[in-house]
């Protein structure tokens, strides 16, 4: 018997765009440009999915069940032919120029596969919406540049991002929290630039990046207003890769600890000119956890889809499981959370266009302008120049500064929102699904048990669960609260904005 | 102190002693070799004695899941297996002499063991049965001498006892499986092999049922344990680790987590005092038995999420306890497939 059998298992999964996105479907009518990409990517990650993902998932993960330092080449250079590491950089700076909602929608489709080969390309996303919410343009195009190249010859030029220390998760998720952190990692200002020493633990991609944005503050005992961006290469003295963790799952996406030791990076490694807590954090993680939304809605995706396939194909007391009406509820059970999951994360992909980082990359019609130029033009070095100037990242931070508060508070409370609910959802998904599948689903060939220990990490990774309902309090529920006490203290009332 | 004190005394010593420093080795098998001493020492702890009774084996169980439930799934698989046999009256045969002997027995105990669905079917030829097909996840099968499995006859449903070393017995390589991974379990294929009549043990599921009853403290007893080191570790932690300016059991939604595992673990104790009585409705226990084992599971990825990134990690234990419990949850079957038998057993 074939515990998994990937061309029954596709058949499940040929919905169209439209079918999955009515929402966005619709809404295509009046974009029909930003209609296009979304069911490009849709098509090209589907085929990512059937023509590697779903063939060599279950291998990979073995392998690094064997080896915890083994890499996932394959996946690497099978996903550098799509041109998916560099998807959403911009067309002036050598990559696809999609938007980011378009490449969380291919994140789904790839996670339904494989959230772990999925996270591999997506941390990517982290780390590219940190750089650009810096504004320096000049770093983005550096950094995309070398990424396009090597991805071109099947070698990206990979990035992780570095925020976690050993004792610091959820303190350096939220600017309330980071401000009583005990970090142990710094960059000390010194002469040309600055010194970095420290620890980084489970960074994604940590032990397979060569660019590193890591993200320190100068001071640590003021970590609010101290915070920035760093771009470390992998070849700097001083910087080491530490242990790689054995992870109960996403086990195609290392995760590593970083270890800074009197690393010294100049001046110019610094990205950002303003701390990043705040404004630039909140619009970053407002963007990235509506991709983890997606994930989390990939998690209950692919548990369904295993679970309709292991029904219509094996019988329980002498009838297809399909026929029986229990898992007939639990099936639709699990449609039904695909649907409300992928809404959730729809909704914060789409405020993040209206209200946050996407918008600023979309300003001042860029993207149309960027879709209609030759790809000759945005290589050249006039478009470099302007692009890259000094005028463009002023431009960019005064966007930055003229989003109103309750537009950042919107996006960031969508994302948390989505990150939350499609989390849970996956994980719910996965119990239904093991239900159906019985003992069957506790063998690793049958796949799903791999998606239940996958799907667990995207409960924790982007801030907890936990402290994302703490911001979702702060920005979408009594904005302008701290998180630290929940407790309303008599006498001490919370002043309300009132929203347009 | 009573015997079942002193097994409890015995078996927490060994656990400590013996399992603890090989967790890491067990939690890799079978990428890994299964570490030597563990089986042996069950053994010597008389835990796959013929005569064992399941109060004992729920004693023992709940002690070694608390350091690692791989051994317990196998000493519980072993204990149904030979209690089915038994049971059946299979050791009265003579052809299965060696069904009474020492060696470990298996069978697929995370499978609904009264159906036979996905089992090898069963042909009699005079006085001789043929089998074909293949019996999956059966659990001890790589360790064990004795083979306990449901097969599909044509009259539909009966149960076997093989020895592992008689020809036509194809025995598969160990399975990696969600959790339990240092309880080596295998497929058994037949390839219409024959075998004497005498192998058929009963042709009732009745019998299943009888011995899935008595050793349902035991199932939860193994659940229970999971949960007991679960809760622990999330406690010492909570208190240990430092986050938002203080340390993180402070914290009202963290205190709430470790409150609802605890009720969690409440269950699941009350749930194995419960299936150790006698004279206990049928509805109860079997609520008690779905309620502990489906608690258990939720109860320990809340253990991980308490533990944030560091109880996604091996390190912590963590995430064993969420992989065991979960795979626990399907001792003798799926939880919706019993539950509709609970709505049969109304008072």
């Amino acid at each position: 018997m074939k515990h998994f059998d990937p061309e029954a298992f596709t058949a499940q999964s040929e919905q169209s765009f439209s079918q999955m996105y009515p929402a966005l479907a619709a809404l295509g009518k009046h974009r029909p440009q930003a209609l296009k990409d979304y069911e490009r990517i849709l098509r090209e990650a589907r085929r990512f999915r059937r023509e590697y993902i779903e063939p060599h998932a279950l291998e990979v993960e073995r392998a690094v069940m064997r080896d915890p330092t083994y890499v996932a080449e394959g996946a690497i250079r099978a996903a550098s032919e799509y041109g998916f590491f560099s998807t959403m950089i911009p067309r002036a700076f050598g990559g696809g120029g999609l938007s980011f909602g378009a490449m969380i929608i291919a994140l789904e489709e790839l996670g339904a596969g494989c959230l772990g080969i999925s996270n591999l390309l997506g941390v990517h996303g982290l780390a590219l919406a940190t750089v650009s919410a810096t504004g320096d343009l000049a770093a983005m195009e550096k950094v995309s540049r070398l990424l396009t190249s090597g991805e071109r010859a099947g070698r990206p030029h990979l990035l992780s991002t570095a925020i976690t220390e050993p004792s610091a998760g959820t303190d350096v998720e939220d600017a309330d929290f980071l401000r009583v952190a005990r970090l142990v990692s710094e960059a000390t200002p010194v002469r040309g630039g600055y010194r970095l020493n420290g620890r980084k633990v489970f960074i994604s991609n940590g032990s397979i990046a060569h660019t590193h944005v890591v993200i320190l503050p100068t001071d640590k005992k003021k970590p609010v207003e101290t915070t920035f961006a760093f771009l470390v290469e992998t070849t700097t003295p001083g910087f080491r890769v530490g242990r790689v963790e054995r992870k109960m799952g996403q086990k195609a996406c290392p995760a590593a600890e970083l270890i800074f030791e009197d690393c010294f990076v100049p001046e110019s490694a610094r990205l950002n000119s303003k701390p990043l807590p705040g404004r630039a954090i909140e619009l970053v993680l407002g963007a990235t956890r509506g991709g983890v939304g997606a994930w989390g809605t990939a998690a209950a995706r692919g548990a369904f889809e295993r679970a309709l396939v292991h029904a219509k194909t094996q019988r329980l007391d002498g009838r297809f499981l399909i026929d029986h009406q229990w898992v007939q509820i639990k099936l639709a059970d699990m449609q039904r959370n695909v649907m409300l999951a992928r809404a959730s994360y729809v909704d914060a992909m789409l405020s993040n266009e209206l209200f946050g980082l996407s918008r600023l990359a979309a300003r001042n019609g860029m993207n149309e302008i960027q879709r209609l130029l030759p790809q000759r033009v945005l290589d050249s070095a006039a478009v470099k120049k302007v692009m890259t100037s000094r005028r463009a990242r002023e431009g960019f931070q005064a966007a930055i500064d003229e989003l109103a508060d309750w537009e950042v508070d919107t996006a960031s409370a969508h994302g948390s929102a989505a990150k939350v609910s499609c989390t849970d959802l996956g994980m719910v998904n996965c119990h239904l699904a093991l239900e159906v599948f019985g003992a069957a689903g506790l063998r690793h060939d049958s796949g799903i048990e791999k998606i239940y220990r996958d799907a667990k990490l995207l409960q924790i990774y982007e801030g907890t669960n936990q402290l994302n309902r703490i911001e979702l309090y702060k920005r979408g529920v009594n904005r302008g609260a701290t998180g630290l006490d929940l407790t309303p203290r008599p006498g001490t009332p919370v002043e309300h904005e009132v929203q347009p | 102190m009573s015997e079942i004190d002193l097994l409890r005394e015995s078996v927490r010593r060994f656990a400590r002693e013996v399992v603890g420093p090989t967790r890491e080795a067990l939690n890799h098998f079978p990428e890994r070799p299964l570490p030597a001493g563990i089986v042996s020492g069950l053994g010597e702890l008389g835990l796959f004695d013929a005569e064992i009774e399941p109060g004992l084996v729920s004693a023992a169980l709940e002690e070694l899941a608390k350091v690692a439930a791989a051994p317990a799934a196998l000493v519980l698989t072993h204990a149904v297996a030979r209690a089915l046999v038994r049971e059946a009256g299979g050791g009265r045969s003579a052809a299965l002499g060696g069904l009474n002997g020492h060696g470990i027995f298996a069978c697929p105990i995370y499978s609904e063991l009264d159906l036979t669905d996905g089992a090898p079917s069963l042909r009699r030829i005079g006085a001789e049965i043929e089998l074909e097909g293949t019996a999956q996840l059966v659990v001890g099968a790589p360790l064990a001498k004795v083979l306990v499995l449901p097969v599909r006859d044509a009259a539909g449903w009966a149960l076997v006892g093989l020895e592992t070393s008689e020809p036509g017995v194809v025995l598969g390589e160990p399975l990696l499986t969600l959790g339990m991974r240092g309880c080596p379990t295998a497929d058994v294929s037949f390839q219409q092999r024959r075998f004497p009549a005498d192998r058929v043990l009963a042709t009732s599921p009745e019998v299943v049922r009888r011995v899935a009853r008595r050793f349902r403290g035991a199932a939860v007893a193994i659940s229970a344990g999971i949960l007991a080191s679960s809760v622990q570790a999330a406690t010492e932690y909570a208190q240990e680790r430092y986050q938002g300016g203080g340390a993180i059991i402070e914290h009202q939604e963290v205190r709430a987590i470790l409150g609802r595992m605890l009720e969690d673990l409440a269950v699941c104790q009350d749930s194995r005092e419960l299936l150790e009585r006698d004279t206990v409705p049928e509805w109860r226990a079997l609520a008690a038995f779905l309620r502990a084992k489906e608690r258990a599971a939720h109860a320990t990825s809340d253990g991980v999420q308490l533990l944030g990134g560091n109880g996604y990690m091996e390190d912590y234990g963590q995430e064993r306890a969420m992989r065991d419990a979960k795979q626990a949850q399907f001792l003798f079957g799926r939880t919706d497939v019993a539950r509709q038998a609970l709505a049969g057993a109304v008072p």
